[in-house]
């Protein structure tokens, strides 16, 4: 993953590294993250060295199961991982709007300059569009927020931006609605509410954490819709954390599969839905029905994902993988390889390269 | 009803409807009613696996209650087949002998984290149903719950064990345990599996089917996710503000719909196969409020193929092609996309 790319940019002195380097065209770049919660029962390792990139205007869908450290992923790049969590190695590289790269992962999670990118330049959808709204503020001055903290002090034109994006949302009649509160609206108002909020600042890297699990299918097709017509029209790149194989299939350009805090297998969508390497990955996609095609059983993938505390040096998968090979994935961790052109997996199958533990 | 053919009708729903009273107030006026079950006629076979699907809000989880009567229904029957070939109308029993037939009809819940009392052992969870139909000592309670906990594919040594000691699988495992204790013929699963990994999903719906086979099992299975409606039922029904809209043979229904809101459903399903470019039907807006529905047919403001006569009269209920049922005026000429 580490190709090197053209080092054009300048590199902002703000808790920059000074070999911070972007690979060509991408705008984030994430190098082996660590969060770490700390706990009474021992360090749980959510995720573990984490390493993916997204390109300008691309889509990149991250999958896995619940515990895989999806959510954490994303919580850390926008530094607001909830205490006792803390990200206590890795890079996230960000090429901002003006072209300076910052490594996010030593800013000061409370400091102005994550401040200013929270929300401005980056900015997030959660799942539950219920429990991220606040009951007791009107629509409005929800929207208002951001954008008089990051966009405008006018509050007139502030009020216009926010209607104008609630239009843009497809919210009918927003006038009446910039009036009311969460609880007057349907849970997918709510959650175009939450986009508007999140796209009101015209951030140039969007994360959608789950942002339609919540919803019916036939407002997550409007919601989906909504976040590709407006990728394009904001020219924005977006992390798209789901576990519906559907939606990463329709959205993404790329795809990176989590298990256990790392990436276990990534490439483009197309090589990871027709050829997929990772025993995980393949028991991922087998063990959804498909629409149309008829079968009489379900692949499983039998046990479940182990809680990431004191966890051996091993392949995370090897006890639940029927492909495990004693002696071999049960003593060191495989590493990212890339086996075809930008499709990198992480198995003992493919290579036995190990990953290098200190 | 007296058919001899090998495939019986368990149940039968006649122009079922629930109205939930609005009240408005001090005086609590009943100002109007929600109409979240508007007059159902349903059939179900013995040993078949109905699906019923529907956006959220279209009184699928009220038809699932109404039907065992944890929800009253307002009006019609529920004439439901027991074990020795007797009819009797659920709708109209008392609360006695309500009691005596519920043990052949359970439900399992969404949520296996909420449907489960966190105070309660799995010894009591699943024996709890025991306990209340009929008199069994401590011994033969434990003894059958240990065999159901072999069923379900639980470790027998976890009997007494809390549910927060279980994952969202073995939790909903529990579920699909209490829900066979009494031996019922019929069980109501509302959406199962939505709360559920996929992986875990996958578990779960296997070990349905394979339960249905061995206690010959029938299922009225309520779900929103139209791929795991496929991949579990016999037949399916389509259910928007309250009423049923289409009901078809599987195949049939998702190769061939006849209804626009069928195939705007099906459409809205994302294919987990990126060179799989589906032109998709956006429907605008959202489903009406049952309180206060359109006229004519429901989904006229949302329907692409409306005309005048779908503001104005409320289609019939018509048999399209064989055993494929639509309510729409337009059934016969539409053709409409299915998938697969």
């Amino acid at each position: 993953m580490e190709s090197m790319g053209k080092n054009s940019t300048q590199i902002s002195t703000t808790g920059a590294d000074q070999s911070a380097n972007l690979t060509n065209g991408a705008i984030i770049e994430v190098k082996d993250l660590r969060t770490y919660f700390y706990m009474d029962e021992g360090t749980l390792k959510a995720v573990d060295g984490a390493s993916f990139s997204v390109g300008q205007q691309k889509t990149i869908g991250l999958i896995g199961e619940s515990g895989c450290g999806k959510s954490v992923t994303a919580q850390s790049i926008l530094r607001i991982v909830p205490k006792p969590g803390r990200t206590v190695a890795g890079q996230i590289l960000f090429r901002g709007r003006n072209g300076e790269v910052t490594d996010l992962a030593q800013l000061d999670p409370f400091g102005e300059e994550i401040r200013r990118i929270r929300g401005k330049e980056i900015s997030i959808v959660f799942q539950e569009p219920m429990t991220s709204l606040s009951p007791v503020h009107s629509v409005a001055s929800q929207l208002l927020e951001a954008i008089l903290l990051h966009r405008t002090e006018d509050k007139k034109e502030a009020y216009d931006i926010a209607l104008d994006m609630l239009t843009r949302v497809g919210i009918p009649n927003p006038t009446q609605r910039m009036n009311e509160y969460p609880h007057q609206l349907s849970g997918g108002m709510r959650q175009r509410v939450m986009i508007a909020m999140a796209l009101s600042c015209n951030p140039i890297l969007f994360i959608a954490d789950e942002p339609t699990t919540a919803l019916d299918v036939t407002v997550q097709a409007q919601i989906l819709e909504l976040i590709k017509e407006l990728q394009v029209q904001l020219q924005m790149s977006v992390l798209y954390i789901t576990h519906d194989l559907g939606v990463i299939a329709e959205i993404s350009d790329e795809v990176s599969v989590m298990y256990l805090g790392r990436v276990v297998e990534s490439g483009p969508v197309r090589s990871i839905f027709h050829h997929p390497l990772h025993p995980y990955t393949i028991r991922l996609l087998d063990s959804i029905p498909k629409i149309g095609q008829k079968k009489s059983r379900l692949s499983t993938i039998e046990g479940t994902v182990p809680i990431p505390i004191d966890l051996p040096v091993e392949c995370g998968f090897c006890y639940r993988c029927p492909e495990a090979m004693e002696g071999i994935c049960n003593v060191a961790i495989p590493a990212l390889v890339e086996m075809e052109k930008n499709h990198f997996v992480r198995c003992f199958l493919h290579s036995d390269k190990k990953e290098v533990v200190e | 009803m007296s058919d001899q053919n090998e495939t019986k009708i368990l149940l039968k729903v006649k122009g079922l409807k629930k109205y939930f009273p609005v009240e408005k107030g001090f005086l609590r006026r009943v100002v109007g009613h929600i109409k979240a079950v508007d007059g159902v006629n349903l059939e179900i076979k013995e040993g078949e696996t109905l699906g019923l699907v529907g956006e959220s809000g279209a009184g699928k989880t009220t038809l699932g209650r109404c039907v065992v009567r944890a929800i009253e229904p307002t009006e019609g029957s529920i004439e439901f087949r027991l074990g020795d070939d007797r009819v009797v109308d659920l709708a109209k029993l008392d609360k006695k002998s309500l009691r005596e037939v519920r043990r052949h009809a359970n439900m399992i819940f969404q949520d296996p984290f909420s449907s489960l009392d966190p105070r309660w052992t799995v010894l009591d969870i699943v024996g709890e149903p025991l306990k209340n139909t009929k008199k069994v000592s401590i011994r033969e309670l434990e003894e059958r719950v240990k065999a159901l906990m072999e069923v379900v594919g639980l470790e027998v040594k976890h009997l007494k064990r809390y549910p927060h000691a279980f994952s969202g699988g073995q939790r909903q495992r529990i579920g699909v345990a209490r829900a066979l204790a009494t031996n019922p013929k019929l069980i109501i699963a509302d959406e199962p599996v939505s709360a559920l990994d996929v992986s875990i999903q996958a578990q779960i719906l296997n070990l349905l089917k394979d339960l249905q086979d061995e206690f010959q099992l029938t299922f009225l299975f309520i779900a929103h996710d139209l791929s795991v409606v496929e991949h579990i039922s016999t037949r399916v029904a389509v259910m928007y503000v309250g009423k049923i809209v289409e009901l078809a043979k599987t195949d049939d229904l998702f190769a061939n719909p006849k209804h626009p809101y069928t195939e705007a459903l099906l459409s809205a399903v994302p294919k987990p196969d990126p060179d799989i470019v589906t032109e998709r039907i956006v429907l605008k807006g959202e489903i009406p409020n049952p309180a206060n529905p359109p006229s004519g047919c429901y989904f006229h403001p949302r329907c692409p193929y409306q005309k005048d006569v779908c503001k104005e009269a409320e289609p019939s209920w018509e048999e399209v092609t064989p055993k494929h049922f639509a309510a729409c005026h337009f059934a016969r000429e539409l053709s409409l996309r299915g998938v697969g």
